[in-house]
């Protein structure tokens, strides 16, 4: 063979590599309005940025023909690459050759990627396809869901893991994206579900339609297993690169800071008018935290789930931080399940990657009934308490109008750790409501009224009395709970200016050694 | 890939020529005449209205714009929206209707509150996602509704 030939089959193999499982079946992908796996991460890396390694993997199956069914590459490209200039290691399954399933080699290709991904300290991006396990391979093939599970969990915490479901995801494959960071699925295209439509029909009798059951919206609603939701293809690939660019590439680095072109001085008058002085008025959240960071910096995590609350990441003169806070105008900001579970896990990810937490409240307290107290609103809510005092990023927390009893504790306190404590006059610190409070401690008071327009008369007198005296950050002032009550338009500069003297935090708190905590998952 | 236009037009009796280049998706190099601008659109799930904002050094334009992708915040947060389908407005959280704003046979407009529902002690209005007459109030003060109980019909 001379040199040249040499060359041409070289040229011959690339070439064969590209084809996935074949032109035909590009099309169908097509067809279904999907990106094929190689144009998926040409849009989502920097053009000419991408390396391909493992092109000439194929399985070694001998079993029901599938000798005869080989391609290059085994239904997966894997390799790395840059997204704004910054390197990450990325996989993306390849549906056109058998339905992009999971064989042995495949998961293998993968494994390298993440093993290579976690030594650099480089995030790791997965765009999921694939029918599922490769069934021809039976264990060898589960074998690789297991390796790769295994280096979800120790990749977890050190490299940011993002995951595109853009496919279907079923079975098992669900836990790989369920142990990354965060999901982003495509609607219509996509859904993940641990037994299909089929199964469940005739396990339980329900009827029941994929995206019912798994798709997107599904899963951004009432699981809160997608953490962002896309159209197309293409806008998941846009919202993973925005995602990235509030991330560092590891937890030995800070996030990038980023010249936003806001004034780290500018107030923003229309705060002042926001929260109403009725506190049985609701507002708009969201108001005060977009005119609070830097202007159009807040990229919102999880907006559909638990709406009660808000999470997200923004930047404050040009620095990420993650926000969360109650939202008012849904169950009147209270917390609850899943929204204690969305805050927690936030909380816990923007701790292991460095990112400060900046906690607007305005809560009333936990959302009561049978429904929350039987599906374990004590252990879920016990999360954000364990998140918010195990995470050493600078925490600082604005106190915006009600923080009742558990609600108030929880919710980033100076008494969790929180560095910075600042509060709006319209603050009300307190154990509980005014009504509630009045009704337990002038209980005797109240039954000797004679008619019932006298008890409302009393009842009215002792309430105002109550407010007037407890419902004020004045209370918690005077014990240094909170460092400084604020005019709502001076949040942006002391935010800033705090921020600015506790990013250089170390926690000096001695905490005696353990492997880990136990958090009540 | 990247997309250029042309634009002439007369203002105050002055002429202007515009060339706009689109450097990638959301930012662009405006110039004016002979003046260069650098103009970045960003998405805000806030803003109702696209504000923009100018810095001089150097020469750089911000504009936020609503996001692209519906969102349920700021103009409909996700909260207060009741769901709707077919004109039926239903309720998204449980709660005590306090009061109801309209009876049937009432032109709304969109945005128009409808109802007020108390839940946790707050008082959410419930406004018009749409304009439309009222057809029927199927609640009445005093009531309690869970989520997904229809709250009033409108045509």
């Amino acid at each position: 063979m001379s040199l040249e030939d040499k060359f041409r089959e070289l040229h011959e193999y690339r070439e064969r590599s590209k084809l996935g499982g074949g032109t035909e079946a590009i099309e169908k992908q097509h067809k279904a309005g999907k990106l094929t796996a190689r144009e998926r991460l040409d849009r989502l890396l920097d053009p000419g940025s991408f390396f391909e390694m493992d092109a000439f993997v194929t399985h070694r199956c001998f079993d029901f023909g599938m000798e005869k069914r080989k391609v290059l590459g085994d239904g997966v490209v894997t390799g790395f690459g840059t997204i704004n200039g910054r390197p990450v290691y990325v996989y993306a399954q390849d549906f056109t050759f058998l339905g992009g399933s999971l064989s042995e080699m495949h998961a293998k290709k993968i494994c390298k990627v993440m093993d290579l991904a976690l030594k650099a300290g480089v995030p790791l991006i997965g765009l999921n396809d694939s029918g599922g396990a490769r069934i021809q391979e039976g264990v060898d093939s589960l074998a690789g869901y297991g390796e790769i599970f295994y280096r979800n969990v120790m990749a977890s915490g050190v490299i940011p893991q993002i995951v595109a479901i853009m496919g279907p995801c079923a079975g098992g494959a669900v836990y790989s994206p369920a142990l990354a960071d965060f999901i982003c699925m495509v609607r219509k295209t996509s859904y993940m579900f641990i037994t299909g439509p089929k199964v469940v029909k005739a396990a339980i009798g329900e009827d029941v339609t994929f995206e019912q059951l798994g798709g997107a919206d599904a899963h951004a609603k009432f699981s809160g297993i997608a953490h962002f939701v896309a159209d197309s293809d293409e806008e998941c690939l846009e919202i993973i690169k925005t995602l990235l660019s509030y991330l560092p590439s590891n937890n030995m680095e800070d996030p990038p800071i980023i010249d936003t072109g806001d004034s780290p001085d500018r107030m923003d008058r229309e705060l002042d008018s926001i929260v109403p002085a009725d506190p049985k008025q609701p507002y708009d959240m969201y108001e005060i935290i977009s005119r609070v960071m830097d202007i159009g910096s807040f990229f919102e995590v999880h907006k559909y789930y638990a709406p009660n609350v808000i999470v997200g990441f923004a930047r404050l003169n040009g620095r990420t931080v993650g926000v969360v806070a109650n939202q008012p105008m849904v169950f009147a900001g209270s917390l609850d399940i899943d929204s204690a579970d969305k805050i927690a896990r936030f909380v816990r990810f923007c701790d292991c990657f460095n990112i400060p937490i900046i906690t607007f409240v305005d809560v009333p307290g936990y959302l009561p009934g049978t429904k929350q107290e039987h599906g374990g609103v004590i252990r879920h809510g016990a999360k954000v308490i364990y998140a918010y005092s195990e995470a050493t990023v600078p925490k600082l927390t604005v106190i915006v109008r009600k923080a009742y009893g558990g609600g108030y504790i929880a919710m980033g306190s100076r008494h969790l750790g929180a560095d910075m404590v600042f509060a709006w006059p319209t603050a009300e610190i307190a154990v509980m409501g005014p009504e509630g409070a009045v009704e337990i401690v002038f209980k005797g008071e109240l039954a000797k009224a004679k008619t019932p327009d006298e008890a409302k008369a009393i009842l009215d007198q002792l309430v105002s009395d109550y407010r007037a005296k407890f419902a004020n950050p004045y209370v918690a002032a005077s014990r240094g709970y909170i460092d400084a009550v604020i005019e709502p338009k001076e949040t942006r500069p002391y935010l800033i200016k705090a921020l600015e003297h506790v990013v250089t935090k170390r926690e000096i708190q001695s905490k005696p050694p353990k492997k880990h905590g136990n958090i009540p998952v | 890939m990247a997309m250029k236009r042309n634009f002439a037009f007369v203002l105050n009796d002055s002429r202007f020529l515009v060339n706009i280049e689109e450097l990638k998706f959301g930012e662009y190099k405006v110039k004016v005449n002979d003046e260069e601008f650098f103009v970045r659109l960003e998405e805000s799930p806030i803003f109702e209205v696209p504000q923009a904002f100018y810095t001089t050094t150097p020469k750089q334009i911000i504009i936020t714009r609503p996001s692209l992708t519906p969102t349920p915040s700021a103009a409909t947060p996700t909260s207060a929206i009741p769901t709707t389908t077919l004109g039926v407005i239903s309720a998204s959280m449980p709660g005590t209707v306090m009061s109801v704003k309209v009876k049937p046979g009432d032109f709304v407009k969109q945005g128009d509150v409808l109802l007020t529902l108390e839940t946790m002690k707050m008082e959410n209005p419930i406004k018009a996602p749409r304009s439309g007459v009222v057809k029927e109030i199927k609640i009445q003060a005093g009531k309690f509704v869970n989520p997904g109980d229809p709250l009033i019909l409108l045509e």
